[in-house]
């Protein structure tokens, strides 16, 4: 869908991983997975559970190395973590010594920025995502959504070129998911990022993505890469106005059949 | 954990029960109880005294033990008993904390530094301090290092160990975040893997800090020179066994004083941890 252009951020080609279990037995999470992500997109890994997408997120991260095939970031090969690529994971990660605005900073003092430019820059993202009146709490007395939005913070803060997200909201209650997802919206909009995000929620995915792409499972590989062009036209930052649109009926109907296929062709495990 | 606070009717109908399981209790009640468990001790030890269960040569009653430490302190220069083994326990605790947290941290980070120590540590942590003593007698005399080196001995291989689990399980997510953020390895050992585990280091220093008192009364009841311990030995040779009781109590009030203390910089230190800001 994407041509070879300088448009392209994130190449993931023919990777491969595979975990060792104990003694010679081997266990293939991903197979020949290749897609690509283009600047200022929002990418969505969908699959059912256990399809590998949580790795392909690591893999990408450099938190793991791929078995066979690469991955490019602006056509350099990803070797290892790097503030290039902030990651936001499910469980919640907020440095509990540190107050919002402190964890916020932390990307920034690790790059050794001066202390008021620190202090002006994490203002501005800490207000991106409501949490001004909260910035000298410690994490202790935020909620599980107040913390998932200060990781949200401080991972822009670091102004990644492409922002992962590994489940975000999948420890959240259903109201403040929501919520999250609509202040991620608005969120991405305002900041221009580029975002992959691993979801296996099918309306999440909807909501959020501009392409999802859907993965199989045992061994993951990419199924479909799916448009979700409705959007272009119209954008909806409340997801009520999504809702109504015909084009979501019908791509959340094809989801749903593909996972259900998914579920009955691995029906033995 | 929640934004939301619980709302609490201003009159329970609920009856309050002595016996209810995870409940929290009024602070008057956990006054109440804990001054009641230490009445009955005194109480049933001076009915023993008085009734004559015992010999009073032999078990003497609490006014006398308090009477026998007055006479202590003021008369034979007790203060400087206890002020001896005080430095001791803190210069070989803290000389065994030293050691412990820098190597358990690591040990904790890194396979190669655990593979690379932890046979000699877990091996050491089986041999009883105690064990040592006829030897570090030989070598070390019955100087002040003997003792501090059997209170270092006691103390370091299980902090180590404590240290190195505690710091295993400063969770995965917090360090890969940190990566995804920039931090070289350094940085993360530094600013997350450090900040992480340092409240339960306090923890671990508070529960071995008790271990580290019975090290120091073994060393001083067999070197016997100085000390709260040598007061205690002293004292049987003349069958005065308020002293020796006077003893025990200065042992464990000091064991007290010290728990209470980390207890307090544990509190000071780690601020954030407290439900309320």
């Amino acid at each position: 869908m994407y041509s070879q252009s300088d448009k392209v951020m994130l190449t993931v080609d023919r990777v491969t991983k595979e975990f060792q279990l104990n003694g010679d037995a081997s266990i293939t999470a991903l197979s020949d997975m290749s897609f690509s992500v283009a600047k200022n997109e929002s990418c969505v890994l969908l699959g059912p559970s256990g399809c590998g997408k949580s790795t392909m997120l690591r893999l990408v991260a450099g938190l793991e190395e791929p078995t066979r095939g690469a991955i490019y970031l602006h056509g350099t090969e990803i070797i290892g973590p790097g503030p290039d690529r902030g990651m936001i994971f499910q469980t919640y990660t907020s440095f509990p010594w540190l107050n919002v605005q402190q964890n916020v900073e932390y990307g920034l003092r690790l790059q050794g920025m001066g202390k008021a430019e620190r202090a002006e820059r994490a203002a501005h993202f800490i207000d991106l995502v409501d949490l001004t009146r909260f910035r000298h709490v410690f994490p202790k007395a935020l909620s599980g959504g107040m913390k998932q939005r200060v990781a949200i913070a401080r991972t822009l803060a670091n102004e990644p070129a492409l922002l992962l997200m590994d489940e975000p909201f999948g420890a959240l209650d259903a109201e403040t998911r929501w919520r999250m997802q609509e202040l991620l919206l608005k969120v991405i909009e305002r900041s221009n990022t580029t975002v992959l995000l691993v979801t296996h929620d099918i309306h999440e995915a909807i909501f959020l993505a501009d392409r999802i792409v859907f993965m199989t499972r045992h061994p993951g590989r990419v199924l479909e890469d799916i448009s979700v062009a409705f959007k272009r036209e119209v954008k909806f930052l409340q997801k009520e106005d999504i809702l109504t649109d015909p084009e979501y009926g019908r791509l959340d109907r094809k989801i749903m059949r593909m996972m259900r296929r998914e579920a009955m062709v691995n029906a033995d495990d | 954990m929640s934004e939301y606070q619980e709302s609490v009717p201003s009159r329970s109908r609920r009856r309050r029960r002595w016996f209810e399981y995870k409940s929290q209790i009024p602070v008057s009640w956990s006054i109440f109880l804990g001054i009641s468990i230490w009445a009955i001790f005194f109480g049933l030890w001076h009915i023993a005294n008085l009734r004559g269960w015992a010999p009073a040569i032999i078990l003497p009653a609490p006014p006398e033990v308090i009477t026998a430490l007055y006479e202590l302190i003021v008369e034979k220069g007790f203060l400087y008993d206890i002020w001896t083994s005080v430095w001791r326990v803190v210069v070989g605790f803290a000389a065994a904390c030293a050691v412990s947290a820098p190597l358990g941290v690591l040990m904790g980070s890194f396979k190669t530094v655990e593979g690379f120590f932890n046979p000699l540590v877990s091996a050491w942590r089986y041999v009883p301090a105690a064990a040592l003593i006829p030897l570090l007698l030989m070598w070390l005399g019955t100087g002040e290092l003997v003792k501090i080196s059997i209170l270092f001995l006691g103390a370091v291989w299980f902090l180590i160990t404590l240290i190195m689990d505690h710091t295993k399980a400063v969770r995965a997510e917090l360090i890969e975040t940190a990566l995804t953020l920039g931090a070289t390895r350094k940085q993360v050992l530094m600013t997350v893997v450090l900040p992480a585990v340092s409240p339960d280091i306090v923890t671990s220093a508070r529960q071995m800090l008790a271990a580290s008192w019975t090290y120091l009364v073994i060393a001083e009841i067999t070197a016997q020179t100085t000390g709260i311990g040598a007061m205690m030995m002293r004292s049987r040779r003349f069958i005065h066994v308020d002293e020796i009781m006077a003893g025990i109590l200065v042992i464990g009030l000091l064991g007290l004083m010290f728990d209470l203390l980390f207890r307090l910089v544990h509190r000071l230190m780690f601020s954030y941890l407290e439900e309320s800001e």
